[in-house]
């Protein structure tokens, strides 16, 4: 597995160093954001933080699509390791990138004291497990054929989760908004609900896709 | 003793099906893999390597029949060529021993850059400005850097220069000196065959149609020519995949010294190549 684990980390360098560089960057924004004219910086920063966010939370499907690109699946799938320790790696590998976007989120949110936003991030986190534990599902079965279909199918719900959860809470506390019960119920505790049973899918499924996998034609 | 035994392989993929296919391949021998384009080459190969799953049937390999559990020592045991530039292309030679280091227990740098120099390989030169032939040579020298034991080679040469090609085979006769290799050798080329392989095995349609050693088969079976005023049904009973024209007949046959008893000088008895023996035995089984 710690073989797999190298070869995810090596065909992601960027992405962690990307997701590096962003919470160095945010953090020395937290230390001076007292600063004047640091304004005009910040709108930059917001937009590379959801890139880097997009790239930490989609690293898995950006390796197989690199691999997909380089069409070299059939040398990097015939080196010796066992089709199910693919896959725990592979799983291993997302649950560790869902961290560094934890870690990039983290030191983003320092910026403005942006805090409430976490209920945001668990909300995507949750999603992420969620659309994941599918695609685990889907490779196992299929390995990296359509995997830029797969990797749409993966973003859709995040996407409609940043527009739809993540824009209204940041809103709700700009304008300090009492919008109700309901509201409060999805804007503040469907996160949890969402991460704990994002969290068993996500386990249940590897069960699943292990079974899967074995059975298999990689090409 | 077997490297590889297959019994009773089944596999549907699409269109193309592999039925109840048999065959054995003989320790510390060159067995040489013939068929045309779709035949079922690489099917069968990645069915060894674990690329693909029987649908039935099983394969033995390196004495383990489990190729899923034993699939990290079996792969760590078989070095492997595929037919098409699969490396990853972002990488260098030198980049690609760090990841291959990782994969392989037995990895050994010194080979693989004893091979590198050897083949005069760039090792700092990105996979993907490599030419075609640089990225075979590559795949040779990754696949001989790990001590394997069974040698699968994916139509290696058909990319090759011909001098490079002749080195090629040199290298894998030196290998053989150590008979304890296997080597698995799926081609095109099949003089390439001629000058090394041990063995002869002829797949089409996903059924083998001969495994057989390559003196034998090629002792056993000539090339028949004579004047189409000769055959008859009898006569037709010895010869396989009879092409006629005006001019006469050609056929293959495995009695050629009873068709010199009858008509002596009438039929000329030619040496076969294995390409001639491929083409008669197409048309055998179309019924030509």
């Amino acid at each position: 597995m710690k073989k797999q684990l190298y070869l995810n980390f090596s065909y992601s360098k960027w992405i962690w160093l990307f997701g590096g560089v962003m919470i160095i960057v945010n953090l020395t924004l937290t230390a001076f954001q007292s600063a004047d004219n640091i304004q005009p910086l910040i709108e930059i920063i917001n937009i590379l933080n959801i890139i880097a966010l997009g790239y930490t939370m989609s690293s898995m499907q950006s390796i197989h699509a690199r691999i997909r690109e380089n069409d070299s699946h059939q040398f990097l799938y015939a080196l010796p390791v066992r089709k199910s320790e693919i896959l725990r790696a592979d799983c291993i590998y997302h649950i560790i990138m869902l961290l560094l976007t934890v870690a990039v989120f983290s030191s983003y949110v320092t910026i403005g004291h942006k805090y409430h936003l976490y209920y945001g991030l668990l909300m995507l986190v949750g999603a992420s497990l969620f659309m994941m534990s599918l695609y685990n599902i889907m490779f196992s079965q299929t390995w990296i054929q359509n995997v830029y279909i797969k990797t749409f199918i993966y973003f859709i719900p995040l996407g409609i989760i940043f527009m739809f959860h993540v824009m209204p809470l940041n809103n709700t506390f700009i304008y300090d908004l009492d919008l109700g019960a309901a509201w409060e119920f999805y804007l503040f505790r469907i996160p949890f609900i969402v991460l704990v049973a994002g969290a068993l899918v996500y386990a249940v499924s590897y069960y699943f896709a292990k079974k899967k996998i074995i059975k298999s034609d990689i090409i | 003793m077997n490297a590889i035994e297959i019994n009773g392989l089944y596999k549907q993929n699409g269109p193309f099906k592999m039925e109840d296919l048999n065959l054995n391949i003989s320790k510390g021998y060159i067995t040489g893999l013939i068929g045309e384009n779709g035949a079922g080459k690489s099917t069968l190969i990645y069915h060894m390597i674990g690329l693909m799953k029987a649908d039935r049937g099983g394969i033995e390999i390196l004495g383990s029949e489990d190729m899923e559990k034993d699939r990290s020592e079996l792969l760590n045991r078989i070095g492997m060529v595929f037919a098409e530039d699969n490396f990853p292309k972002h990488m260098s030679p030198v980049g690609l021993e760090k990841l291959l280091s990782v994969y392989y227990d037995r990895w050994d740098s010194d080979i693989y850059h004893n091979y590198l120099e050897r083949f005069k390989i760039h090792k700092n030169t990105k996979i993907r400005r490599l030419s075609t032939g640089e990225k075979v040579k590559l795949s040779l020298a990754v696949a001989l850097s790990h001590h394997a034991e069974l040698l699968i080679l994916d139509e290696p040469t058909s990319s090759l220069d011909p001098t490079f090609r002749i080195e090629f085979l040199d290298v894998l006769q030196e290998l053989m000196i150590d008979e304890e290799i296997t080597i698995l050798f799926s081609t095109h080329i099949t003089s390439d065959l001629e000058r090394i392989a041990d063995y002869i095995v002829m797949i089409d349609d996903g059924e083998i149609l001969f495994n057989m050693e390559k003196e034998a088969l090629l002792d056993t079976y000539k090339k028949v020519k004579g004047p189409n005023d000769i055959l008859d049904d009898e006569i037709n009973e010895l010869l396989m995949g009879r092409q006629t024209s005006s001019l006469g007949f050609e056929a293959m046959s495995n009695s050629p010294e009873t068709l010199t008893e009858l008509f002596g000088s009438k039929v000329i008895v030619e040496k076969l190549t294995v390409d001639e023996m491929m083409y008669f035995i197409k048309n055998n089984k179309r019924g030509v």
